[in-house]
């Protein structure tokens, strides 16, 4: 359940992350893991398009590096990737405060036994 | 390196595959691709290994978070594609660009036509001649609109002259629309 939420949200996420500073794939699967406490323990199969659409799309940018004898492509938030972001984090703190202000005046129902 | 699981390891296999399902796409999205699928599961093969893991097992794990290669290779290259919107929207842009500033010389042509028709008569606007056939039935049209005048040919002078400069400032007031937007 979590994962499959967390497959709507992926792009943001892999922005969020990338705010703090330049990343490989590794490290930033790994982030969206702890980050979440486990919650969004995504496959790299999934990971890795995602990040190719946001370098497509303008907002990630990506150097080469070697690191421990191999290749590894190094992500780094865009300007355009920055500004997306903000947007993105206030329509989705948006849409989070008005979920949980519904739930919070919703009746919780109550399970009977059949 | 040593205790990685060797040539015939399952991430050597994966990445085999992974060459053979890329084969069709761009060689440098094909390259890039490898080298982020051979670098990310050895991290993780490494980390299971520091753990205690077996090394076949741990690079059977890393492989298995990559799903299949196919998958992965088809995932990948529709990350590359191009969205429709992207590609439509220098389109519209170019069309609304052209559109606009050709609505933009219609309007002024309206506003030249106007002036021109109001100092040199509706005859430089219109060309017609007290010769033209005009319908009766027309002529009865025009002249239940305008009542200044008792002639269907000035009749026909006034109401297609309206016309002309009327559509013209239409076409100008979309261009302007389009320009704006």
């Amino acid at each position: 359940m979590g994962i499959d939420r967390a497959k709507g949200q992926l792009e943001l996420m892999l922005l969020g992350i990338l705010r703090g500073g330049p990343q490989h794939g590794y490290a930033i699967v790994s982030a969206l893991r702890e980050r979440s406490s486990g919650e969004f323990d995504l496959p790299e199969g999934t990971v890795y398009p995602a990040l190719h659409r946001l370098e497509n799309s303008g907002l990630l940018q990506s150097t080469w590096e070697m690191v421990g004898g191999r290749r590894r492509r190094l992500y780094r938030l865009s300007p355009t990737g920055l500004a997306a972001l903000g947007e993105a984090a206030r329509r989705w703190a948006r849409f989070s405060s008005s979920v949980n202000a519904v739930l919070a005046g919703a009746a919780i129902p109550v399970m009977r036994p059949a | 390196v040593s205790d990685e699981a060797g040539p015939a390891g399952p991430i050597e296999e994966f990445l085999d595959r992974l060459l053979l399902a890329c084969r069709d796409g761009p060689p440098r999205t094909a390259r890039h691709l490898l080298a982020e699928a051979e670098a990310h599961p050895y991290d993780l093969a490494r980390r299971s290994r520091e753990e205690g893991a077996d090394p076949v097992e741990a690079e059977m794990a890393a492989v298995a978070r990559f799903g299949s290669a196919e998958a992965l290779a088809r995932a990948d290259a529709a990350s590359h594609l191009t969205p429709i919107p992207v590609l439509v929207r220098p389109l519209v842009a170019t069309a609304l660009l052209l559109g606009g500033l050709g609505g933009l010389a219609m309007g002024l042509s309206a506003v030249v036509t106007a002036i021109m028709g109001s100092v040199a008569g509706s005859t430089f606007i219109v060309n017609i001649t007290h010769h033209t056939y005009l319908a009766p039935s027309d002529c009865v049209r025009w002249l239940s609109q305008n009542h200044s005048t008792h002639s269907c040919y000035q009749a026909a002078l006034d109401d297609w002259s309206f016309e002309v400069v009327a559509y013209r400032a239409v076409l100008g007031i979309l261009g302007v629309a389009a320009l704006v937007l």
